[in-house]
């Protein structure tokens, strides 16, 4: 994730991006599992892989099997939601620590997030004309290189679905951040983000609502918005209008909280909107009615792979000692397993072709969200294309690099000059050793008979 | 290279790191392949100006198993476990490997275990060691028998 919270007013966030890191990857986990012996907890593909050179827990070096970790779908949730959400939340302490950009004239390190809600606001201007809520909006635009965009994740907005389902959502309402204190002359306290939430008139369009959704994740927040604009309003939560019908809005910390959690949905709806029943909400509901795991990866993969498939479960590990090559290839066959491109007919090969794909395969049954079985063969593919250039350059390194020194460069002497030669240059001392191999063979036979 | 951005993340932390007495320094052969100075301040053995250059090759299945280290350069510093030829003898760079070590895990390691040294000598089998060593430590069959040291 690597979130600079150590540098914010809110260090503890560290440990919650420690947390959903795994030791192996040093990435969010995908597929967590954990060991039942010693209640580590790694990537499924990670273990796995580390588990099929040595069966013990990597951090404690206790014994630990294959068979011993369990799946654990509630860390994979947190950890996407943290994934998902961390930029935001971190755009938001951010601000809490500098609420006013105009009172920090000394600080310029810290108002980059501020910066980007101007851009936000920046493009909200561009494409409606002047629309000012305040008159020291100008001064706060500050054109910027913005490096906090690198935390935003872009592929919240990259479907193309989320225009389609926009219009249907959230009907042509707009929201966004603003940050200004000056903004607000909104009775409440407020400590929190602002919303001005722009109600549907005759100046916003669809191409505006388009806007939005380019300015990164605020597309899914405004999305939120929009949904949630009737709730806002029953409650009654301090609204303004201004001279151009805009509403303005605050939320109090509880709104917030549950604004972030309820977002999560929002944005797993947006990334899989082909699949809905990924949303958290959908999960949450899952887990008291206690599905075994096999099922649940069938209701998601339903759309790759039939249901009937014979592959929805785990795969056995084979003793390849045990078994010939065409064994092997009958195996493959009725696992199903995509032919090896290579060596095709070599057991070292196909057992550890086998293996990866084992560890492929039953890693991702651990996961919420699996993969269609084509990706893992193209995975499988990627490892298969990888190890062919290890194996490639290690015959360089056997054969140039490695190995006693001395012994090396006689090699190297014999490669060059052929063997003739080496013959020749060496004869003396062959012929020697030779001879002294018969004395101490004479010598020998002669200690035998006396 | 299957944990090329673990690699990445290790990179970006050892240069921003700073230990007394450790300096990661990358190489042009890429992101796996690192040298790394030390200096032993508070040890009489050693002489705290002098830095010690190790060289830690990631390999391709890295973190699973673990990176080629050894002592290069001159001078190798005296330790009952480092031979003269720069391998050494531990066992976090064999067998005790887990992957949830990392290089700069490994560097401290190698820094203690000379900080902690009182023994101004090579091993007692150098001579027979270096004699036929291979290249890489690697490939040598390790016994860590002594726990004293």
């Amino acid at each position: 994730m690597n979130i600079p919270w150590e540098k914010t007013v809110f260090p503890e966030g560290c440990q919650l991006d420690s947390l959903v890191t795994c030791t192996i990857c040093k990435e969010p986990f995908s597929a967590p599992v954990v060991s039942s012996i010693c209640h580590h907890s790694y990537c499924s593909f990670c273990i796995r892989n580390s588990l099929s050179t040595k069966n013990s827990c990597p951090v404690c070096n206790v014994e630990l099997l294959e068979s011993q970790i369990v799946k654990v779908p509630v860390l994979e949730e947190i950890t996407r939601w943290y994934t998902f959400n961390s930029s935001r939340l971190y755009a938001l302490v951010k601000k809490l620590e500098n609420p006013d950009p105009k009172d920090s004239t000394g600080d310029n390190a810290q108002p980059k997030d501020d910066e980007i809600k101007e851009l936000v606001e920046v493009k909200f201007a561009s494409e409606l004309g002047p629309r000012k809520t305040s008159p020291s909006d100008d001064s706060l635009i500050s054109p910027s290189s913005n490096s906090k965009y690198f935390y935003i994740p872009r592929k919240l907005t990259e479907q193309p679905d989320t225009k389609k389902q926009k219009p249907k959502r959230s009907r042509k309402t707009i929201s966004g951040f603003i940050t200004k204190k000056s903004t607000t002359s909104v009775p409440k306290k407020e400590i929190e983000n602002q919303v001005v939430v722009i109600s549907d008139n005759e100046s916003v369009n669809e191409n505006f609502s388009d806007g939005v959704v380019e300015i990164s994740d605020y597309g899914s927040t405004s999305e939120y918005f929009g949904k949630k604009k009737e709730y806002h309003d029953v409650d009654g939560g301090g609204l303004k209008d201004d001279e151009k019908d805009k509403k303005i809005e605050t939320l109090d910390e509880e709104k917030h909280d549950s604004l972030i959690v309820n977002n999560n949905d929002e944005s797993n709806l947006l990334i899989n909107s082909s699949n809905k029943k990924n949303s958290l909400q959908n999960f949450l509901k899952k887990t008291p009615s206690v599905l075994p795991s096999s099922s649940s990866v069938l209701s998601t993969t339903r759309d790759n792979s039939s249901s009937d498939d014979p592959g929805s479960k785990k795969l056995p590990k084979l003793n390849f000692s045990m078994l010939s090559v065409p064994k092997i290839k009958e195996k493959f066959k009725k696992y199903n397993i995509p032919t090896p491109t290579h060596n095709g007919n070599s057991k070292h090969h196909l057992a550890a072709y086998y293996n990866q794909y084992l560890v492929l395969w039953n890693s991702n049954l651990d996961s919420n969200y699996p993969i269609s079985k084509a990706q893992i063969s193209a995975r499988l593919r990627e490892w298969e294309r990888i190890q062919n250039l290890d194996q490639h350059n290690q015959r360089l390194r056997q054969d140039f690099g490695e190995g006693n020194s001395t012994n090396n460069q006689q090699r190297k002497e014999y490669n060059r000059t052929g063997s003739r030669n080496w013959m020749n240059k060496y004869k003396d001392e062959f012929n020697e050793l030779v001879r002294r191999a018969k004395e101490s063979k004479a010598r020998s036979k002669a200690g035998e008979v006396e | 290279m299957a944990y090329k951005r673990r690699l990445l993340k290790e990179m970006q932390t050892l240069l921003d790191l700073s230990i007394p007495g450790l300096k990661f320094i990358p190489t042009e052969d890429g992101i796996n392949h690192w040298y790394v100075d030390i200096n032993i301040v508070d040890n009489p053995i050693y002489d705290p100006a002098h830095a010690f250059r190790l060289e830690i090759v990631a390999g391709d299945e890295y973190p699973i198993e673990p990176p080629m280290v050894k002592f290069i350069g001159q001078e190798i510093p005296l330790h009952p476990h480092v031979y003269s030829n720069g391998h050494i003898c531990l066992n976090i760079l064999g067998d005790g490997w887990t992957p949830a070590q990392s290089i700069r895990s490994i560097a401290l390691s190698i820094q203690s275990m000379l900080q902690g040294n009182t023994k101004n000598e090579r091993p007692p089998d150098d001579e027979r060691y270096i004699s036929h060593a291979p290249q890489n430590p690697r490939s040598s069959g390790w016994v860590y028998h002594d726990d004293n040291v």
